[in-house]
């Protein structure tokens, strides 16, 4: 659902304003933007803040915002999962139903993925690893998700798994993903239904399109 | 809030002090003079001035956002660190990055650790020519802007902090801006601040802040700066119209905040006592772990080749 900016601005303001009052919302050029620094909050303890700027789609929740760290304090490294523009990867997209409800709107995005990407960061700094791990850069990394997910050796069954979640119809006749003489009914059908209902068909399809084209190089 | 809005604030500047034998500034102390020490080493044929410039001299510094400037000012004759001022910063740039991971700024380089974490070691160093030998006119090189040089004089800009008489609210002001993360320059901020509060020196603190920001709120697109080092120089740039529409934002809201919730909900309490923890863990890395959620994160892009 798109709405106009100002309402969207305004409402996301109020969402926020006790939870977060150093953080602010505009439209500059048609965009919402919620900007300030983004507090560390660790039971009721600050433990530091780092300077943000998210630009939140007209259709948000549909589409998640872009989280900027624009304070120039994390290095703009891949391994820190940052973009050279600052763009801050929170979270494997295939990912998102294991970090994020959007029924939990603007706030929930904040108490949740930014406010995990942050706590992370402040880890690194401190010499440690990222607390919960990170998935590995690229297309590495959304193979790994879905291995995980099919339970069942990553290779060929990875493909077969993603493409039972890309499929209009589930063929649960059809053999399955893992390999064994065994329909999908049979076998990892709970597993499939579990998960279709967690990543979309487009979510799935688009990732067998990029593993297949990184493949294929 | 039982305690008078200046009297909080007063108190919030004095969370933010920074006392000389802090930890905090016997490191960056310490970095300088190793950066001193290996900026003299390399340019050992030349005789550059090394200087502390920035809040460190001003006496605005905020324990919440603080950093060292360094001056590194060679003399006017002298071509050994570089013919023009270009090179110079870029020689100065590449003699630091032999020890240092270096940021390119427009006039400053950002010094960061060389460790796997590269964290910033909070010093920028801002190399520069002497115009002339005796009154401190320095020109500065200005990566990536439309003019390439800029002509200035860091002992007029910190006689003109220092002696302004309103370096609490500059202080304060800093810490708006650290807290809100507005765009604004430090450098902009202060002579805006001067600039506004020219005839209200004696004014209380809490009623100069909202001067301050009732002007970013309410005069925004009429805001000028002025160097006073040289008033020809063209600063336009600090405010630019995205810089403005943030400005009014951040300030719209802590106005808003102060009328609806009360002072505190601009910087938050007043910190512990010293000696008392804060936290009920015993360090950040312990309680920042079980805070976490469990989110992974995910680079879009490959790593960069070693």
């Amino acid at each position: 659902m798109s709405r106009n900016a100002d309402e969207l601005a305004a409402a996301i303001q109020r969402e926020i304003d006790f939870a977060f009052p150093t953080m602010y919302v505009f439209v500059s050029d048609g965009q919402v933007v919620a900007r300030g620094s983004f507090p560390l909050d660790a039971q009721g303890n600050i433990l530091d803040r780092f300077l943000v700027e998210i630009a939140v789609p007209l259709d948000f929740p549909e589409h998640l915002p872009l989280v900027y760290e624009v304070g120039g304090r994390i290095p703009r490294d891949p391994d820190r999962h940052i973009n050279d523009s600052g763009e801050c990867c929170l979270f494997l997209p295939e990912d998102q139903s294991n970090t994020w409800r959007p029924a939990s709107g603007f706030l929930g995005f904040l108490h949740g993925p930014v406010l995990d990407f942050f706590l992370g960061q402040l880890i690194v700094e401190h010499g440690g690893g990222w607390p919960s791990g990170e998935w590995q850069h690229g297309v590495s990394g959304i193979v790994d998700f879905y291995a995980v997910a099919s339970k069942a050796p990553a290779g060929p069954a990875t493909l077969g798994f993603i493409e039972f979640l890309a499929a209009a119809r589930v063929g649960w006749r059809d053999r399955c993903y893992c390999g064994r003489s065994k329909t999908l009914e049979a076998c990892h059908a709970a597993n499939v239904l579990y998960w279709r209902a967690r990543v979309s068909r487009d979510r799935a399809a688009k990732s067998l399109e990029t593993i297949r084209a990184f493949l294929a190089k | 809030m039982t305690t008078s809005p200046a009297d909080y604030l007063q108190k919030i500047l004095r969370d933010q002090d920074l006392d000389e034998d802090s930890t905090e500034l016997k490191k960056l102390r310490t970095t300088k003079e190793e950066v001193t020490s290996h900026l003299k080493s390399e340019f050992s044929e030349c005789t550059p001035t090394i200087r502390y410039g920035g809040s460190y001299m001003k006496k605005t510094l905020i324990r919440e956002n603080y950093d060292l400037d360094v001056a590194c000012y060679f003399p006017r004759d002298d071509d050994d660190a570089g013919a023009s001022l270009k090179e110079i910063y870029e020689n100065v740039a590449q003699a630091l990055a032999k020890e240092y991971v270096v940021e390119r700024k427009t006039s400053a380089l950002r010094l960061r650790s060389t460790a796997a974490n590269q964290v910033s070691l909070s010093v920028d160093v801002v190399p520069g020519r002497f115009i002339h030998d005796d009154d401190g006119d320095v020109f500065l090189h200005q990566n990536g802007a439309e003019k390439d040089r800029l002509k200035t004089n860091l002992d007029t800009h910190l006689k003109h902090i220092r002696d302004s008489g309103v370096r609490p609210a500059i202080r304060l002001l800093k810490l708006w801006k650290t807290r809100y993360n507005v765009p604004l320059k430090t450098f902009g901020l202060e002579l805006l601040a001067i600039d506004i509060l020219e005839d209200e020196k004696t004014t209380p603190l809490d009623e100069q802040f909202v001067m301050v920001l009732e002007a970013f709120r309410d005069e925004t697109d009429a805001l000028t700066i002025t160097d006073p080092a040289n008033p020809s120089n063209d600063l336009s740039g600090l405010l630019s119209p995205g810089v403005r529409t943030v400005m009014k934002a951040a300030a719209t809201k802590v106005l808003s905040n102060i009328e609806a919730i009360g002072w505190e909900s601009v910087f938050g309490p007043v910190r512990q006592e010293e000696g008392k923890s804060a936290m009920p863990y015993g360090d950040i890395k312990t309680a920042a772990a079980a805070a976490h959620s469990g989110t992974r994160p995910w680079a879009r892009s490959e790593p960069r080749e070693p």
